[in-house]
């Protein structure tokens, strides 16, 4: 029920972007902070997922001496 | 499933005299059919639940007989100072971790509902938090917050800023338990509003075009009221598993009380009222009273949902007859 539902909604989206399509595709300031704002909050929610492979590639006792290095140092690596 | 076998057994054999016994008989392969859930569901679901209100009456230490004391349990647990700190604690981390979760989750989806281009790719971004395991993320959590080579004190040291004292002082916990929630949900809750924004028709915002209404008077004019049934969803689904945090608490205060078994870290900040009911039923076997404790959180848990859903709903009536 639910997998058939958003076909309708992004082709109707589709038609309407074509319509309007150059005003869209300008780039605005408030568009460049959309995806400014956007491309922030993915980097946040990603970056716990990055530190633990930083975590992961770094010794034990790396991690409580140093301020993590990023593995630069690490031969493990 | 149910509903459709009462259906093909009442009109197979409503016109009969004896109804029970011959349907049972003459559609047994569909009884079967779903009897492992059934048979699951009470040997492992309904029978340890009512099981529970039980024990709930009764002194047992998980081993000996269980003694009955009627009542004492409940009575102990209202006069209980630890257990109405660990109902304030889950209210603290409710409410510093749903409201700017829903705020947030309001915003990004709605920046997701303009976006055209990379749409897939931040939603995955993310929706990714929330299939990644708790205790997972808790455990790195926990060392992101650390005290002395924590990224975030580092961070606010970077930029000039005194280092907080995340772990070791009792709202700092409850502040580092809100944020870990926050950080889980708020993708899933801003899927869930950008499905709702989406079914709201275009013509709506059109007419407010044309009516002269910018981008932010059309979202508050139009988005917010027109989402009201999702965000009462949400609303509800968040105070339901925000007052049954238990994980976060769990293991993010597990390695600064170790010689104190789940006691919910420093101050007992991160004692959520499950983690108070964990600790007393499987750390101390005080299974009666862990019991009595569980049936205290159902109760508030039923109460302060009926609260926060007619809180919501009542506001659609009011916009309603405006």
């Amino acid at each position: 029920m639910t997998v058939t539902s958003p076909p309708p909604a992004t082709v109707t989206e589709r038609i309407t972007t074509a319509g309007v399509p150059r005003r869209r595709r300008k780039a605005t300031p408030g568009r460049a902070l959309l995806y400014g704002v956007l491309t922030l909050g993915a980097v946040i929610s990603l970056f716990p997922l990055y530190w633990l492979v930083v975590m992961a590639s770094n010794s034990t006792s790396d991690i409580y001496t140093t301020r993590c290095s990023r593995a630069s140092t690490s031969p493990a690596r | 499933m149910t509903s459709a076998t009462r259906v093909m057994t009442a009109s197979g054999v409503r016109p009969s005299a004896r109804p029970r016994g011959r349907g049972l008989i003459r559609h047994w392969p569909m009884y079967v059919a779903v009897a492992p859930f059934f048979l699951l569901f009470l040997g492992f679901g309904l029978f340890p639940t009512l099981y529970s209100l039980v024990l709930s009456f009764q002194d047992w230490n998980g081993l000996g007989t269980a003694q009955w004391t009627g009542v004492d349990n409940y009575t102990r647990l209202f006069s209980d100072p630890t257990f109405w700190l660990s109902v304030r604690n889950t209210f603290v981390i409710f409410a510093l971790s749903t409201f700017p979760m829903l705020a947030i989750a309001i915003a990004v989806a709605a920046m997701l509902n303009n976006a055209v281009r990379f749409s897939t790719a931040f939603r995955i971004a993310y929706f990714v938090p929330n299939i990644t395991s708790v205790v997972a993320m808790a455990v790195l959590f926990g060392s992101i917050f650390g005290e002395n080579f924590g990224l975030a004190n580092s961070f606010l040291h970077a930029l000039g800023l005194p280092g907080v004292q995340w772990l070791s002082t009792p709202f700092g916990i409850q502040l580092t338990i809100s944020i870990l929630i926050t950080y889980q949900w708020t993708g899933y809750n801003a899927i869930i509003f950008l499905a709702g924004m989406q079914s709201i028709g275009g013509e709506v915002y059109e007419a407010a075009k044309l009516d002269g209404a910018g981008p932010i008077r059309s979202f508050f004019s139009i988005t917010l009221p027109l989402l009201r049934p999702t965000i009462i969803f949400v609303l509800v689904v968040s105070t339901v598993t925000g007052m049954q945090s238990f994980t976060e608490a769990q293991v993010l205060t597990a390695s600064s009380s170790t010689t104190n078994p789940n006691s919910g870290g420093a101050g007992q900040g991160g004692l959520t009222m499950v983690l108070y009911f964990y600790q007393q039923a499987f750390s101390y076997n005080r299974f009666g009273y862990g019991a009595a404790i569980a049936w205290g959180v159902f109760l508030i848990v039923v109460i302060f949902t009926i609260i926060s859903w007619r809180f919501t709903a009542g506001k659609k009536e009011e916009k309603a007859r405006a």
